[in-house]
């Protein structure tokens, strides 16, 4: 136990610093938490929040859970997929913005809800959506 | 300990799981992820029944006493079926048109069609070319993965992703080839479904038997013989030697030889390398014949690389006499030979296209077919086994001792190199040549035995995962003087090109005709070979010999697979 | 909000289960009638005994189960940003119980926010730490519904596939790294040090209100109050028209009278869970709900077993059909038949909860459904 490193965190410091974590780095981390490779590849394919390839610049993810959609996610969600011009699940051309959907975030009190690059954003309104993105560079 | 089983009284053991029970009582729960050599998973949830008014998975509850277990109601029978429907929904449609386990348990589960549309479209992995996988055909049993890991801790494959969208992909996503795979196909003797096959060459090979003007050659392996009999419908265990060759010539196939009688090469020649590497003290000797656990040692264990036999398997010993000795004897160029073997294995066919496999200037063997594509060559030309009378292995390479038929099975390599090694440094032969102590099922068979007044160690491991502990009790200094190593549990008998739905019982009785074969022969021990010693006065010279080094030995890369 | 089950203990109520045994501790928490407060509802003091029995030499854990990814679900939330030291003195109480050394508390990724909040807490409790040997690491997860399963929780703290594990043994057995481990989720571990300042009242608990409402929010509930009461302080818009409880608890119709009871839930074929109510009213569709709940669930299958796997694809797409208002009277009867499949079939809780909305919506909301189908 002395010394080892927890695989799930150290994949998540590695995506937050890249935004992905690659092969190499994955055969890293497992080495030092003591996990086979296998095994670690297998656990970082499950999460959500972790890649394997480089994807966009952004995240913005919006939570879709019954809560935020009976509190008008779909709008957000539609009104994002046309500004960026991208439908959900996929990346701007541009590789600036991925636009996805993320299971209950636990802020149904405050919906709708997002996520933009892992920071929570709630009871978001087109308004303050556009404001959201326009400071992202 | 006793429980009924939909009404019936029956006794049982502690710690069996409800399937076992019911099977021993022949009734039948129908399975797909359960496999008789593997951990249950409960992946599939196909072997549902109701234990104590609960429903419960068959295959990983255990038995407890006086349980009332019902196996047949009218609710089971519906939730069965709608599990097994999931699943055959879940596959291509492919799938559900040939004979597999998943097709079998449809029957049973009164299911003709699947009720939901496939929805898998994703990319077949055939870059290796020992095993092609194709994710369509996949239902997640997870024996593979399993397989891989936990019996032959090489873990080349593993579950990627979630849900619906998880599949069985080799570790970083690579392709099997990129792998760590050592190319045993044991995933391959596991799977349902067909997901994972050898690298097909049955078309090949039909292809190639109705090219004109060439001599066609072929070879069979010793635990071929024992096992081909289960695919056509025979009894595990049914000896069908004389049969396979007189259908082989049936096939098209010119000249039909034995695998047996390069084993006895092997053993002439490798018995010679334990001598000098004792003289030289450079034990211990590794095995070479399984070309899976040389790329697993070369992968895993560089540093024991030097300790492997140079001596090539029968397989490619056989291929390098066929297209030299016997080309020389017909007075044809080697390449006017198809040469074609048909082996227990799928690591056999990436073994024949190494690059310095060409000991006759071309490739020696030119297509090697698993037992179970020998099967399915003689159903497409409708060549019924059973009906064939017996033919005899053609001269001059036909001729094998029981020492050669032996190397189908685990610790066979070992008494069959003992037998040998005995007469070349004692001066004289063994009292009793049944070798007992390399027999038997055991992961890991260790022992000693004194030739000379000298005592030797020697341990037999099958099973990667059971090499693998072997060989880590070597790292940290344990010495052992001889060492036999097969990657597939049981030796050849239980290759990854074995029929399908091998388990322990089936191995057994293909090791008990193993050694039928062996008490059957005249000769049993491989320097008896008067074939072998024929080849080596009119052609190689003598065991070792420059010659034979070069026709009959190889080398290995410094890491890593070989190439 | 205003609850005695968030008052701060500042260390009272640890110090006074310090001068326990291991033995009168359980006894004491056993006394209190604490359940688990993740779902389950599991008597504390019974897994606390377990784990205490479980043979095996070495080292014990105990783990705070933070994953709070229940949908309409967020008064762990609540707890770690109002009580945070409440949950580490529980948590301290617990490794009393195996003597303990190493703890974890399993963060979701969503929360990672709060984790300064929870850091500044154990930097607090440093000297109960030090002076017992004990080592508080945080562990933040990165998306996966299923590492709130107390046994999937282990396999992802391993850095193995978190996928769950049969059960038994169960995590007080055999838990993290194979050793006797105390899994408990946050409220429960809150609730531990009041326990022992005789604060702790087993008929209260929190309960996350969501949905159609004007104030949505985290409200304490005593078992018995009525729905309508609870409704009322949290201002619907609307008329409310069904309960749904979290996306695992199935979905019940509003009764003003219906006393909050588990059985009371129970006994209209749904489970309260967590107690997460979300609140629907007449403006919104149950079948446009249940198929955002197959979604997720769809989303969410760790895909182990086959009926959670493929089953719940399959009641994706025809929610999807009939929410089109293409689906048709056997579509409903096809839904029902994996519904019951999932619930007696899959591995886990969560395939076996996973059906609970279609099964409960079909039977409360039938003709919700009948109206889209031809």
């Amino acid at each position: 136990m002395a010394g080892k490193k927890i695989l799930l965190n150290e994949l998540g410091l590695e995506q937050k610093r890249k935004g992905f974590v690659s092969k190499e780095k994955l055969k890293e981390i497992a080495s030092k938490a003591c996990v086979p490779e296998s095994e670690a590849f297998s656990a970082a394919t499950f999460y959500s929040f972790l890649s394997l390839e480089k994807r966009a610049k952004h995240s913005v993810l919006v939570c879709n859970c019954p809560s935020e959609q009976l509190k008008g996610s779909e709008k957000i969600l539609g009104f994002l997929e046309k500004r960026l011009k991208v439908k959900r699940g996929n990346a701007t051309k541009d590789k600036k913005f991925y636009l996805g959907e993320t299971s209950c975030i636990g802020l149904c009190d405050k919906a709708p809800a997002m996520l933009v690059d892992g920071k929570p954003h709630a009871k978001v309104t087109i308004e303050k959506t556009k404001e959201i993105l326009g400071k992202l560079k | 300990m006793h429980l009924t089983i939909d009404g019936k009284y029956i006794e049982c053991r502690e710690g069996e799981t409800i399937l076992q029970a019911a099977r021993k009582n022949c009734i039948d729960i129908p399975t797909l992820c359960y496999h008789p050599m593997l951990e249950p998973e409960g992946r599939c949830r196909a072997c549902l029944v109701e234990a104590n008014g609960k429903i419960v998975t068959s295959c990983d509850t255990a038995v407890q006493g006086g349980m009332h277990i019902i196996t047949d109601s009218e609710k089971l029978r519906r939730m069965r079926r709608d599990a097994v429907d999931l699943i055959a929904s879940s596959v291509s449609p492919e799938t559900i048109k040939e004979e597999n386990e998943l097709t079998d348990a449809m029957k049973k589960a009164g299911l003709e069609k699947p009720s939901f549309k496939n929805y898998k479209k994703l990319a077949k992995d055939n870059s290796s070319n020992a095993v092609w996988r194709n994710n369509n055909r996949c239902i997640a049993c997870g024996r593979c993965v399993q397989s891989c890991s936990s019996v032959q801790s090489v873990d080349a494959i593993t579950f990627a992703g979630r849900s619906n969208e998880m599949q069985v992909e080799g570790v970083e996503g690579e392709p099997l080839a990129k792998t760590a795979c050592v190319s045993c196909g044991q995933c391959s003797l596991v799977c349902p479904t067909n997901a994972i096959t050898e690298a097909s060459e049955v078309k090949k090979v039909e292809k190639a038997l109705k090219e004109k003007g060439k001599l066609k050659v072929v070879q069979i392996a010793p635990s071929v013989r024992v096992s081909l009999g289960e695919c056509l419908g025979m009894e595990p265990g049914r000896i069908v030697t004389g049969k396979i060759v007189a259908a082989l010539k049936k096939a098209g196939f010119d000249v039909v030889f034995d695998t047996n009688f390069s084993a006895d090469l092997t053993i002439v020649e490798e018995s010679n390398e334990f001598v000098e590497r004792v003289k030289g003290g450079k034990t211990p000797l590794f095995t070479s014949c399984c070309p899976a656990w040389i790329d697993f040692c070369c992968q895993f264990y560089p540093e024991f690389i030097p300790k492997i036999s140079t001596a090539k398997s029968p397989q490619q010993m056989m291929g390098a006499m066929i297209k030299t000795f016997y080309a020389g004897k017909r007075g044809i160029r080697p390449g006017k030979i198809t040469s074609v073997s048909v082996m227990p294995c799928t690591a056999k066919k990436k073994e024949a296209r190494l690059k310095q496999m060409r000991a006759s200037g071309v490739q020696d063997i030119d297509f090697v077919l698993t037992t179970r594509e020998l099967a399915m060559l003689f159903k497409k030309k409708g060549i019924g086994l059973e009906k064939m009378s017996e033919s005899e292995f053609d001269d001059p390479l036909g001729e094998s001792t029981g020492a050669g038929a032996i190397f189908g099975v685990t610790g066979g390599v070992m008494e069959a190199a003992l037998r040998t090694a005995y007469f070349l440094i004692e001066g004289k032969e063994l009292e009793d040549i049944n070798l007992k102590m390399t027999r038997g099922t055991k992961g890991l068979k260790e022992f000693e035995i004194e030739i000379k007044g000298e005592k030797f160690r020697a341990a037999v491991a099958h099973g990667l995962a059971n090499a693998r502990l072997l060989l880590e009790r070597i790292k940290k200094g344990e010495h052992f003087h001889f060492v036999e190593v097969r990657a597939c549990p049981g030796g050849c008998i239980g290759g990854g090109g074995q029929p399908k739905l091998t388990d322990w019982g089936k191995i057994s009785a293909r090791a008990e005709a193993i050694y039928a074969v062996d008490s059957g022969k005249g000769q049993r021990k491989s320097h008896e070979n008067a074939a072998v010693k024929k080849a080596y006065a009119e052609f190689l010279g003598k065991p070792g010999s420059e010659k034979a080094k070069g026709l009959l030995h190889r080398s290995y890369p410094e890491k890593g697979k070989a190439e | 909000m205003n609850s005695a089950l968030l008052e701060a203990s500042n260390f009272e109520g640890l110090k006074k289960a310090l001068e326990k045994t291991p033995e009168e501790i359980i006894a004491i928490v056993k006394e209190s009638s604490l359940k688990g407060r993740g779902g389950a509802g599991f008597p504390t003091g019974l897994k606390w005994e377990a784990a205490l029995k479980a043979g095996g030499e070495g080292e014990r854990f105990v783990l705070c189960n933070a994953d709070e990814g229940e949908p309409g679900t967020f008064k762990d939330r609540l707890i770690l940003t109002k009580a945070p030291l409440n949950v580490i003195e529980g948590i301290l109480i617990a490794c009393r119980v195996l003597d303990a050394k190493k703890a974890f508390i399993y963060l979701r990724g969503e929360y990672a926010h709060h984790r300064t909040a929870l850091d500044r807490a154990i930097k607090k409790a440093k000297p109960y730490l030090g002076a017992n040997g004990i080592d508080i690491s945080v562990v933040l997860g990165e998306g996966a519904y299923i590492c709130g399963d107390e046994t999937a929780i282990l396999n992802s703290i391993e850095g193995k596939r978190p996928e769950p594990r049969k059960k038994p043994p169960y995590p007080a057995e055999k838990g993290l790294y194979g050793k006797p481990t105390i899994v408990n989720n946050v409220e429960t571990f809150a609730m531990v040090p009041l326990i022992f300042l005789g604060k702790f009242d087993s008929n209260k608990r929190l309960c996350s209100l969501s949905g159609d409402l004007h104030k949505a929010g985290v409200f304490e509930i005593s078992e018995g109050k009525q729905a309508g009461t609870l409704l009322e302080l949290a201002e619907p818009i609307g008329i409310p028209k069904a309960l749904c409880f979290g996306a695992s608890g199935g979905i019940i119709p509003f009764d003003p009278c219906m006393e909050l009871t588990e059985a009371n839930v129970k006994e209209r074929g749904a489970f309260p869970g967590t107690w997460s109510v979300i609140v629907i009213n007449h403006e919104h569709s149950i079948v446009e709900l249940c198929r955002s709940i197959q979604a997720f669930f769809v989303h969410e299958s760790c895909g182990y077993c086959a009926p959670c796997r493929e089953g719940n694809l399959r009641m994706l797409e025809l929610l999807e059909k009939i929410s089109k208002g293409k689906g048709t009277k056997k579509d409903l009867q096809i839904l029902r038949e994996l519904s019951a499949l999932l619930e007696s079939s899959c591995f886990c809780a969560l395939g076996r909860s996973a059906p609970l909305h279609v099964s409960t919506a079909l039977r409360h909301f039938f003709w919700e459904f009948e109206e889209k189908c031809t």
